[in-house]
Order: C-alpha cells, then structure tokens, then sequence
C-alpha cells in the first residue's frame, strides 16, 4: 500500500512537473545556488516560483559507483515550504554482523516535509530557517525487516560573500521491527545532533559550487541501533541554466578510506514566472 | 479564348446573382435601416379631422416582440409636416451575443484548518471536495455541500481512526471509516460586530468491522472562529466524543465510551492560519481522535493529534496542503508521525446553476 501510494505521489508529481518544464527560465538558475540539499544535509532555502499559479519544481538523480541508484522529486509550496519524494539508501544494515556479512545499504522510500522562512523575511540580517521531517519506510518482505526512520530537524542558512553556511539541530528515532521483535533508536533516549554545511562559490568559476557536509544516519547492528556520522564533499557545475550535475564522495564512521563511496548525479529545476 | 471569356462572364454573373440573393434574404430577414435616415416612427392609425387627408399607413415596428409604443404627436394632415419625427429605440437583434453577468465575489472560508474543523460555513451551492494521502498508507477523502448559507452537509472517509489489539501492539489504522456530517451556524459579524463565525456539527460514522470488531465512533462540535486583522485567523472549539467497540465474536462484549463519563468525552481543540504570503498559509492545529484497544481495560481512548502544513492558493478553486501529522503527541512518539498531501477543491457550479434557474 505504501509503495503504491508514493509511486503514485511520484508519478503525480513527475507529471505537474513535465507538464511545466517548458517554462522553466533563469530562475532555474538561482535555484541551482540555492540548493535545498548541500549532499546529504537539507538546508534552509525553500524552491520558490515567482507565479503563484504554478509551483515550482525539480527532480534530481544519483547513482554511485556500486550502481545504487536514489532519485528525488521536489515541489515547492509557495516558497514557505516543500514537499520532497525520494528514495534514500542512507541507512545502513547487518542480520548477524560476522566477518563474512558486511553492512549494506538499505533502499527506502522518504518523504520530506520541510517550512520555513527565507532569509531577511522577519528581520534584517535573520539567516533562512527551516523546520522539516523526514519520514522513511520500508516494508518488510521475505528476507528483511519492517524498517521506519523519522527525523525532525531545524536548519539555518546564510550567504556570507562566496560562501554559504548552514548549520542546524538533528532529531532521530529509527525503528526495525523483525519476528524477533521491534528495536527503537529512542529505546536508548533522545539525542540531537548537530550538522553542518558549506558552499562555496569561488568568484572565478560563478558556475562551480564547492560543496561539504556533515550528518547522521542511523545503523543497524546486531548490538542494536546506533548513529553514525556520515560527512560527503564535492563540486556542483551548473552545466545550463536549469540543470546542475555533481560529483560527490562520501565517507562514513568506522570506515576505512578503501570504502568510500563516489557519487554522481544530475538536477533539474522548474521555476515557472 | 472567347468561350474563355464567356464561361468567365457566366460564372460572374452567377456569383453576382447569388450574392443578390443572399443579401435579399439577409434583408428579409433583417430590416435593413439606413445610416442617415431617422428610423421609422411607430405611430397607432388615428382619426383624422380633414377628409381629403390620405389615412396613415401603419408602420411596422423594426422590433417585432415589442408592441408599439403609442404616439401622442397630431396626425399628420396631408401636407409635409416640418417638425422631425419622433425617434424610436434602436432595433435589437434577439439573438446578439449577451455577454455574461458578472459573478458577485464569494469569500469562501475553508471548513477544516488540517484535520479540525473550522467555524466557518461552506456557502450556499459551494462544493468542496478534499483527498488526502500519507506516508503511513492513509488515504481520506471529504465531499461537502453548502447549503442556503446557514448549514453544511457532508460525506468522508477518514484514516484517523485507529485500533489495536492490546497496549503493547502498534496501532493500526481502520480505514477506510465512513462518516456523515452535518454542520450549521452563522457566519462572521453576522448578528453583530466581532462576532466570530461559529459552527454547531455533529458528525457520525457508519459502523465498520475490522479485526473481529465493530466500531462506530460520533461527535459532536462547536467552533468559533475570528480572523485577526488581514493575516490571521484563530479557531477553538470543544468536542463531546462517543464510541462504542463491540466484540464480533463475544455478544457480551460491548464497550461504549460515554460509559466512562464527561470528562473523558469533551475535549478542546483549535488551531491558527497565518497568511505567510499572497498565495500560502501557515497552519497549524490540534485535535482529537479516537483509539480502539480491543483488550485493555479502557477499550476506547482519545488520542490527541498535531498537525501543521501549509495551504498553497493555486487558484480560487484549488489549494494544494502538506504538512505533518503527529498521532497520539502526547506520548511524543517521533516514529507516529506521517507527512501528508492533500489536495482540496472548491466548485461554484451549483451556485451557479441555481442562481441561473432564479434569473
């Protein structure tokens, strides 16, 4: 049920989208700088459209060199809040966690939620807030378990020159549930965690964007459900106005340099005016 | 060359001849009134006092529907009269493109905030219809009707409702779970200034059977809500709950909530919407919902729930709303809540063909 009712969101949206990807103009552009996800760490700047009639959009795809393939689709709401569909293969899993089984990465269907207000909205010098959820499921089949992940985090994102920083609050509760029984992340308490982000736009290149991040994601062990860190930097090239394609690395804790992940990816944006 | 000439001739004087005939049946069927001569002036067959005088021809009116208006000027008397004739109103074609009347404006206040409902009334013919998903799997629909300004009437499905077997298994919705609802009230500042638009509803399910199990929940509601200058507007209201789950497989096993007293019938519940911008709003509300636990003590609970979203204005007739609903928030279980989308229209076709069947 749920997998049908997300690809039906997702077909939904990829339709408005389609149908609107015509009046795509230079705001695509901005919307390339202001990015609503540095790597992994969602910021604080919302997609907006100047034509209240049409919301804007963007789809984005990546894939890394395992061959693990994740897309998002992304609709803005009148430029206060977003509603973002995707498939993200962030959390990682073990059954028995022994030499000869390695954690793999757990493919899930995520949607964000995320408002906010951008930046001098309320007052001089006040930075792009943003308050989102992330909720993330996968249903259990023959061999795996019933996975639920949700998140609540506040960010905040400020354009200093060249650079933009963004820093905000993680909170995570993650839940599996096998015949054995359910494990919750909270079982252990409530943590928050920081993240943090940076871009930079260096003058000579105006179409290059430098990218770094840090977050946490949760893993599932055999000892139980833990957070971990998980850190990525890169490079974004607005290769036309609407469209942006990025290479990425990501490194995540207790992993040697040897397991590095590369990414690769595309994103496309439609802001209609 | 010269049956060229002729053959050319032939079709000319043809094509004149049609044209001749075209533009004759176009004057028969349309008097044809010259750009400078006065219209013909209706005037009735009078008597006359000089007996040499020719009696007046009646004219034809150039309007057919319309009787001639009576002419009050002296009969003419046989000589030129030097005064002008009188002027009629010009021909009207009864076929000429009316354009259409303007369609008076309606402000119309959604019924709900997210989940709660407002103390505003859908107006008279207003339909509106909302259909809703969730990252849970929850589908709901709403389908209500304004009607004379005063009440509102209503059929839904809701995915709110939800039941478990015992405290320590994770509730689980019932969907989906008819309900019917009637609302009425009066609008803002209408019996005097200030007064808050307010809304008595009752609202009942039809009976549902899941899990060995038939439930049916109702409620009852009165809402007053106040916008708060150009950008705000507050809601409160109190809700007197009832539910009653009952064994399908023990006949003796019936559970009814208003068994449990008042207090753990009547809620309060409310919300704000702040207009952010010109095409999007901030909601955010609280509610209640009931929570059937098939073998615990107190088999019917009222859960409260938190949502907040936003409104986005595509157009008069369509909002786009997403946001996130928290369940059972007073347990601040993280893992309950789902993210939503729901799209909602408002059609005026009714008004419309009602208002036109009065014209």
């Amino acid at each position: 049920m749920n997998h049908f009712i997300l690809r039906s969101m997702a077909v939904l949206l990829c339709l408005s989208t389609g149908v609107r990807a015509a009046r795509a103009d230079e705001r695509g552009a901005a919307m390339q700088r202001d990015s609503d996800e540095v790597i992994t760490m969602p910021t604080a700047f919302m997609l907006s459209s100047t034509n209240s009639e049409y919301p804007a959009a963007a789809l984005a795809g990546r894939i890394d060199h395992r061959g693990a393939a994740s897309a998002r689709g992304t609709i803005g709401l009148g430029g206060i809040a977003q509603l973002t569909f995707s498939t993200a293969r962030d959390v990682r899993v073990c059954e028995t966690c022994t030499a000869d089984e390695t954690l793999r990465t757990l493919r899930m269907q995520q949607a964000d939620f995320r408002m906010g207000a951008p930046a001098h909205a309320w007052f001089r010098g006040q930075p792009a807030l943003a308050l989102g959820v992330r909720v993330a499921y996968r249903s259990a089949n023959s061999v795996q378990r019933d996975v639920r992940a949700v998140d609540a985090y506040v960010v905040a994102s400020e354009r200093l020159g060249p650079i933009t920083l963004h820093a905000g609050a993680l909170l995570e509760d993650f839940a599996s549930t096998t015949v054995a029984g359910r494990t919750k992340l909270s079982d252990q308490g409530f943590s928050l965690r920081p993240m943090v982000g940076l871009e930079w736009h260096p003058a000579p290149y105006p179409r290059t964007t430098l990218l770094g991040d840090l977050t946490w994601v949760p893993e599932v062990r055999a000892s139980g459900i833990t957070q971990t860190w998980l850190a990525g930097w890169g490079v974004r090239y607005q290769a036309a106005r609407s469209v942006g394609v990025e290479l990425s690395v990501r490194h995540r804790q207790d992993e040697g340099l040897a397991d590095t992940t590369v990414l690769v990816g595309a994103r496309i944006a439609f802001a209609p005016k | 060359m010269h049956n060229h000439r002729v053959n050319k001739k032939h079709w000319l004087s043809l094509a004149f001849a049609a044209a001749n005939v075209t533009s004759v049946a176009m004057a028969q069927a349309q008097p044809w009134v010259p750009n400078n001569v006065p219209p013909p002036t209706p005037t009735t067959p009078t008597t006359t006092t000089n007996p040499t005088a020719t009696p007046p021809v009646p004219t034809p009116t150039a309007t057919p529907e319309a009787p001639p208006a009576p002419d009050t000027t002296p009969a003419p008397t046989g000589d030129i009269p030097d005064v002008e004739p009188t002027t009629a109103p010009a021909p009207t074609d009864p076929y000429r493109f009316k354009p259409a009347k303007p369609k008076p404006q309606i402000t119309v206040d959604l019924p709900e905030v997210l989940t709660t409902p407002t103390g505003y009334l859908l107006p008279a013919g207003i339909l509106y219809s909302k259909s809703s998903l969730d990252t849970g799997g929850g589908a709901a629909t709403d389908l209500r009707l304004g009607l004379g300004d005063v009440a509102e009437f209503g059929i839904a499905t809701t995915d709110q409702v939800r039941g478990r077997f015992d405290t320590n298994a994770i509730a689980e919705r019932i969907q989906p779970y008819v309900t019917a609802s009637f609302r009425l009230g009066v609008g803002e500042n209408r019996l005097f200034k200030h007064q808050p638009g307010m809304t008595l509803g009752f609202r009942k399910s039809f009976e549902r059977e899941y899990d060995d199990h038939a439930t049916r929940v109702a409620e009852l509601t009165l809402v007053a809500s106040k916008h708060l200058g150009d950008r705000a507007t507050l809601h409160a209201g109190a809700a007197f709950w009832d539910a009653q789950v009952r064994s399908l497989v023990d006949a003796n096993n019936t559970y009814v909530l208003h068994d449990q007293g008042i207090k753990n019938q009547l809620r309060a519940f409310g919300g704000v919407a702040v207009k952010a911008t010109d095409s999007a709003d901030v909601l955010i509300d609280w509610g209640w919902t009931p929570e059937f636990c098939y073998t615990c003590t107190d088999q019917v609970r009222l859960r409260a729930v938190l949502s907040w979203g936003v409104r986005y204005n595509l157009a008069d007739w369509i909002h786009i709303e997403s946001g996130v609903r928290v369940a059972d928030i007073q347990n601040a279980n993280l893992l309950d809540a789902q993210i939503f989308g729901q799209v909602t229209f408002v059609s005026r076709r009714i008004r419309d063909a009602i208002d036109s069947l009065r014209e």
